[in-house]
């Protein structure tokens, strides 16, 4: 591996690790005695500096060290852990994640004062004489006083080279905390020059280091190593005096003789296998319990399973590439077997029998594939927590966040792209939604408010909901306050959800005072476009005094849609199945022609605009009379409308190719897909073709705002 | 179809200083070899709305989505009847795959930069940017195009997206 790929492994490694850091330290508030918890946290610090280091980034590795000794403080139940401790270590994990795309971006995006502040705020957790442990000078203080000797038998694994471990990196580590002050390397492993692997490790050292530091420095450095190597650590101060091993003088002669490499290597197998293991050192030394030490062992072995299932890093740019050609298999499959019922005469059942198989085999695969990209919504969910309390506390609100259903998955890409609008749905509800205690109390409810993000699978469709608990959304509120920006006319008709989609319209807000964190009038309008560029759809359930809901609905994947076949003229087209309502043949009298507004078609009655797609995308077709075309009702998160097509053909499912890759976006498209024949067919975006149909009402709206802007 | 076989051949072997020469109207036009990935016949595309009138529509190469523009309409000449020999030249510009239709396809020929002269006075009606420089064939006169400038993304308005 170059420099350069090691950086970048580097890079996505620590990003996730400081991902979950980050939500473990939230966690850690409230479950400070998770022993589990805290050794993970101390864990993800300790590797981002190890591997920090390796790959040069020496500020990176200097400032997880700070982290990792109040960690460490932490860890030996030194320090108990505060809301004021959680506070500084946001800080830091957020400076480290800003280091961190420094060096991903080869910008500088933290402030050098920020670096200063926060080893300052981590230092005032750390006793004296652990503050700037770098320095010789206390080292040597440190020295004089309290100094043990440990004897160190590293019997390293043969492959540990190819995990990217290189031993010298231990020595250098073990020259950090003290003096190497005595070292043999056993050799007797090490084939003639003609057999040697260069990729294996041959050698194995005994060593004695004298250190101030305790035996659990010792042991950290050897965190990566321990899985597949032996490592024997024992504390031999009482055998040193002055760095001169008093042992010797007693020593056996085979001892001796073993350490010169005189005795074959049997007998050192021998010898190991009778050695003390570290586990049984420390109840020995009586440091740990016996049972800690069990259930540490315990853990171990899980862990080890766990890594045996082993995983792999892939370009999602190649799933993507599958996830679509099986997409297409799919359907010529569908294909074939349609034909071969149509032309079926007897003699082909054996065929069709193979179709069939095919068919299932391919749809199998299908699935298979779509769930390799598929992730947990654990991650995304997870990072809330710190948004709720960071906010909570600066309002001076007791928020707690629930989570449920953080097993469902999703769509690696939706996952990505949904943490922007999740993130302020959360805002909005903690900022807005949720009273304060004070008010809380008046109104009854306990002091504590709570939020709960779920997600869940309805019908194909992916459902997440963000639901708090607090004093509800008035409608009457939205109705004046659209009224007041000109979003809509005093006395508009509006049913409850056609108010509560007013909000979703840009420069609506209706926070009546502008806080830091939400209110600056970028508002719900960004999350649903977020939620529109994700196909879903995004609905406000609430109820006065009891709370507020929003749920949005997504598409499993982005990939693959289901969808309607259309004709118009000659072209074909794919209107999302998810947003069709119905298909209606309307007769003559259904379709009247309303001044100034436009063409509305009488569904059930119910008058909603029809948007003639002929005239919309400018296509030539001799079925312009509603009643001898077809009518698809939509709906989008606006409002319900009618498309008029010549003809619906039937459902299928589209895999969606992009137009941008080799042309540029289409308005009122989403993309393109690839019919049976081979034909290009486009899929219809409901709400652009939404903005292109009603663009003159839109237009209106716009210059409202604007003049009051102004 | 099997001069276009021989053609495609030549293409997918084709070095520094070919190009391929095809014909809109009366004169004849090269492009660099190394931009063509190969000619297929016409064949029917799907319509896209809102886009230049020179943006024919977009077909299937392949499972790709691929643009196709009318050369004659980008540059503003007459329309004339798509036939027997039109062609669809397949080309790659700024990593987007993009079909151009012309009258028809000649041949892969080997121009020796000194047989290319800068862009004389020439009245063609083509704007001058596009063209690269002058290619003589024995008595023939071949317009060398900047495809990369014709294909540009600003060209193809590709930034006006709604």
């Amino acid at each position: 591996m170059d420099q350069e790929t090691l950086l970048e492994t580097f890079i996505t490694e620590a990003t996730e690790l400081i991902q979950e850091l980050e939500i473990d330290v939230v966690a850690l508030e409230d479950s400070s005695d998770d022993v589990e918890l805290i050794n993970r946290i101390f864990r993800a610090a300790h590797t981002i500096k190890g591997s920090g280091g390796l790959v040069g980034l020496t500020a990176i590795s200097d400032f997880t060290h700070s982290m990792e000794s109040v960690l460490d403080l932490v860890r030996q139940r030194e320090l108990a852990v505060t809301g004021e401790l959680v506070s500084v270590l946001l800080r830091a994990v957020d400076l480290l994640k800003a280091m961190i795309k420094s060096a991903a971006t080869g910008e500088s995006c933290f402030e050098q004062r920020e670096l200063e502040f926060v080893l300052e705020l981590l230092g005032q957790f750390l006793p004296e004489r652990e503050e700037r442990v770098d320095t010789e000078e206390m080292l040597s203080t440190k020295n004089r006083k309290e100094t043990s000797y440990f004897e160190i038998e590293m019997k390293l694994s043969e492959n540990l080279l190819e995990t990217g471990t290189d031993p010298l990196m231990l020595f250098r580590e073990l020259e950090d905390i003290g003096e190497i002050v005595d070292i043999v390397v056993d050799a007797r492993s090490l084939p003639d020059v003609y057999n040697v692997d260069a990729h294996k490790l041959y050698l194995n050292w005994r060593l004695v280091l004298r250190t101030s530091e305790p035996f659990s420095s010792i042991e950290n450095v050897f965190i990566f190593v321990q899985d597949d190597s032996e490592i024997s650590i024992t504390d031999v101060s009482c055998h040193y005096k002055d760095g001169v091993d008093l042992r010797v003088a007693d020593m056996r002669l085979g001892e001796i003789l073993a350490e010169k490499g005189l005795v074959v290597s049997c007998d050192i197998e021998e010898a190991l296998s009778s050695q003390t293991r570290i586990g049984e050192l420390l109840v020995q030394n009586g440091k740990v319990k016996e049972e800690d030490v069990k259930s540490a062992l315990d853990k171990q072995l899980k862990s080890r399973e766990v890594q045996k299932a082993t995983t792999i890093r892939v370009d999602t740019d190649k799933l993507d590439k599958l996830v679509n050609l099986v997409g297409e298999m799919v359907i010529a499959v569908a294909r074939t077997v349609q034909q071969n019922v149509y032309e079926s005469h007897e003699g082909k059942r054996t065929t069709q029998d193979a179709l069939d198989m095919l068919q299932r085999i391919s749809g199998d695969l299908q699935e298979q594939v779509m769930r390799v990209r598929m992730i947990p919504v654990e991650g995304l969910f997870s990072r809330f927590h710190r948004v709720v309390r960071d906010l909570a506390n600066a309002e001076g609100k007791h928020v707690r966040l629930l989570l449920s259903g953080t097993e469902t998955e999703l769509d690696k890409n939706v996952v990505e792209q949904l943490s922007d609008p999740l993130k302020h749905l959360i805002r909005n509800s903690v900022d807005h939604g949720v009273e304060s205690p004070g008010n809380r109390r008046k109104a009854g409810k306990p002091e504590e408010a709570v939020v709960k993000l779920s997600a869940y699978q309805q019908e194909g469709n992916i459902i997440i909901e963000v639901l708090d608990d607090g004093h509800g959304i008035d409608s009457n509120a939205i109705v004046d306050k659209a009224a007041e920006k000109g979003l809509i006319n005093q006395g508009d008709d509006l049913d409850e959800r056609e108010i509560y989609q007013l909000m979703f319209m840009p420069g609506f807000s209706t926070a009546k005072e502008v806080t830091e964190v939400s209110g600056r009038g970028v508002g719900l309008d960004v999350v649903k476009r977020n939620i529109d560029d994700l196909k879903g759809s995004i609905e406000v359930i609430s109820e006065i005094g009891k709370g507020t809901t929003f749920r949005i609905k997504l598409p499993l994947t982005l990939a693959i849609i289901d969808g309607m076949n259309v004709k118009v003229g000659d072209e074909a087209f794919i209107i999302p199945l998810m947003a069709i309502v119905e298909s209606i043949r309307p007769n003559r009298e259904a379709v009247k022609t309303v001044e100034g507004t436009g063409e509305v078609i009488d569904a059930r009655g119910e008058y909603l605009p029809l948007v003639r797609l002929y005239n919309v995308f400018d296509i030539e077709t001799d079925k312009t009379n509603p009643s001898e075309a077809l009518v698809v009702i939509v709906e989008s998160s606006q409002r319900r409308f009618g498309i008029l097509v010549d003809d619906v053909i039937g459902q299928q499912q589209a895999v969606i190719k992009s137009l941008e890759k080799n042309f540029r976006q289409v308005e009122g498209t989403a993309g393109a897909t690839i019919l049976g024949d081979g034909s290009v067919s486009l899929i219809i975006d409901i709400h652009g073709l939404e903005r292109m149909a009603f663009k003159s009402f839109k237009s209106i709206q716009v210059s409202g705002l604007e003049g009051e802007a102004a | 179809m099997d001069k276009l076989k021989g053609i495609n051949q030549a293409i997918s072997n084709g070095a520094g200083d070919q190009f391929v020469t095809f014909t809109l109207g009366e004169e004849e036009y090269g492009v660099e070899v190394l931009k063509v990935q190969e000619i297929i016949g016409y064949q029917r595309f799907t319509k896209v709305p809102s886009v230049p009138s020179f943006v024919k529509g977009v077909l299937n190469l392949r499972g790709s989505v691929v643009p196709v523009l009318d050369l004659r309409l980008k540059f503003n000449m007459a329309y004339r009847e798509y036939d027997n020999f039109t062609v669809i030249l397949i080309l790659e510009v700024e990593e987007r795959v993009i079909g151009v239709i012309v009258d028809a396809v000649s041949d892969v020929v080997n121009l020796d930069p000194d047989d290319i002269q800068q862009t004389p006075d020439f009245s063609s009606g083509i704007r001058v940017d596009f063209i690269k420089g002058m290619g003589r064939m024995d008595e023939k006169l071949i317009i060398i195009l900047d495809i990369d400038r014709i294909l540009s993304s600003s060209e193809l308005a590709l930034l006006d997206v709604a």
